[in-house]
């Protein structure tokens, strides 16, 4: 059992309060998420600037299980980091991991600070593997990833597209618990 | 969505109906998935033992668009063939293809035509990137796939856990629809020339 909140101290000096999201987050993450740069919003599978979407996805989730952490500074939420796998099936024992800090925080060590505590979740989860994918020319997040101690597995061509429209690579980042 | 039901004859000779999967085939669906052998019910992506699993199943998410066809034979669903593609997203643009046939009903060309109804699809709805993902010993099944254009973009190392407990890598194939669509032409032409069977790739579904 990891005990929250806990309280990590930025590069800078700020700190940040880190404890799991509740169902009573649903406004300071709609509103996190549309501080942030369109492009940034679309590496998630769901449309979060939605208010009954934000609502379904901080619930349980038939045959998943997922741990949802947030970063907190002042009351604003600057962070969300998140694990998920299936419950059932020929994966299960494959977690996704997910990352998204505001660019004011980005450089501060949180997202290395906030990867670490994930992957504490995905070893107390019984997790063999945690997976994460990244735009392979998004420089600053394949190095934060790598940090973590991923490994590259693969690249997908042409998988992203951005808000422009352009096709990027896709990158399969792995990391064995 | 195309004209359905549409009327096909396998290699055997026997005609099944191809349609959209409807709300009313909850009960039918759940009995195709329970006359799967253990193994490949194993790799569905939910407990279809679970007949509110099922029902959920048969639903959009807010993740995922799901379009799915079925074959009919008399009352009985014979296979599944789904189109899974994100709601929202930078993958908007991609889909992953599913399709599971029925034990008795493999290896007599449904699966091929399963997959082409899932390329117009693809194609109707302006996908550009269509997906597999198959078991790294399941060769027949990939050879095909290359045959359709497929090709192997990446091995995910330790990504499937089998029935009986042991690790094995997933290989993921892609390719570009249109290419997947011109490829596909030909193969037909080719299969009727020749006869030839289309191995059903029995991973996935659901």
């Amino acid at each position: 059992m990891i005990r929250y909140p806990k309280v990590y101290r930025a590069k800078d000096g700020r700190a940040i309060v880190v404890r799991p999201a509740t169902a009573d987050d649903v406004t300071p993450l709609l509103e996190f998420f549309l501080s942030l740069p369109e492009e940034d919003r679309l590496h998630l599978r769901v449309d979060v600037t939605q208010r009954d979407v934000m609502h379904r996805r901080l619930k349980d989730q038939p045959h998943w299980e997922v741990v949802r952490l947030i970063g907190i500074f002042g009351n604003d939420v600057i962070a969300e980091c998140s694990i998920a796998h299936r419950t059932y099936g020929f994966e299960s024992h494959v977690g996704e991991m997910r990352l998204l800090v505001a660019p004011d925080f980005r450089r501060s060590g949180l997202a290395t600070y906030l990867g670490r505590q994930i992957f504490a979740h995905a070893i107390m989860m019984d997790l063999e593997k945690v997976e994460a994918a990244v735009m392979a020319d998004d420089a600053q997040s394949v190095r934060c990833i790598k940090q973590l101690g991923f490994e590259r597995e693969g690249v997908l061509k042409g998988f992203v597209k951005d808000v422009q429209g352009n096709n990027h690579d896709l990158l399969i980042l792995a990391l064995s618990t | 969505m195309g004209p359905y039901p549409k009327t096909v004859r396998l290699k055997s000779g026997t005609e099944v109906i191809i349609r959209p999967l409807e709300k009313d085939d909850l009960e039918d669906l759940r009995s195709f998935y329970l006359d799967l052998p253990e193994e490949d019910r194993f790799y569905l992506r939910a407990d279809v033992t679970d007949r509110a699993v099922v029902a959920m199943q048969m639903e959009d998410s807010d993740a995922e668009e799901r379009t799915r066809f079925v074959a009919v034979l008399g009352n009985r669903i014979v296979g599944q063939a789904a189109l899974l593609r994100s709601r929202h997203g930078w993958l908007q643009h991609t889909s992953e293809l599913r399709c599971v046939i029925g034990h008795d009903y493999q290896h007599q060309g449904l699966a091929k035509i399963m997959l082409r109804e899932l390329f117009q699809e693809a194609t109707r709805q302006g996908v550009e990137i269509v997906f597999g993902k198959l078991a790294a010993e399941q060769t027949a099944a990939m050879r095909v796939l290359k045959g359709l254009g497929f090709k192997k973009a990446i091995v995910r190392r330790d990504h499937q856990r089998t029935l009986h407990g042991d690790l094995h890598d997933v290989v993921v194939l892609t390719c570009s629809i249109s290419d997947a669509w011109a490829r596909l032409e030909d193969l037909m032409h080719a299969m009727d020339d020749q006869g030839r069977e289309f191995p059903s790739p029995r991973r996935g579904a659901s």
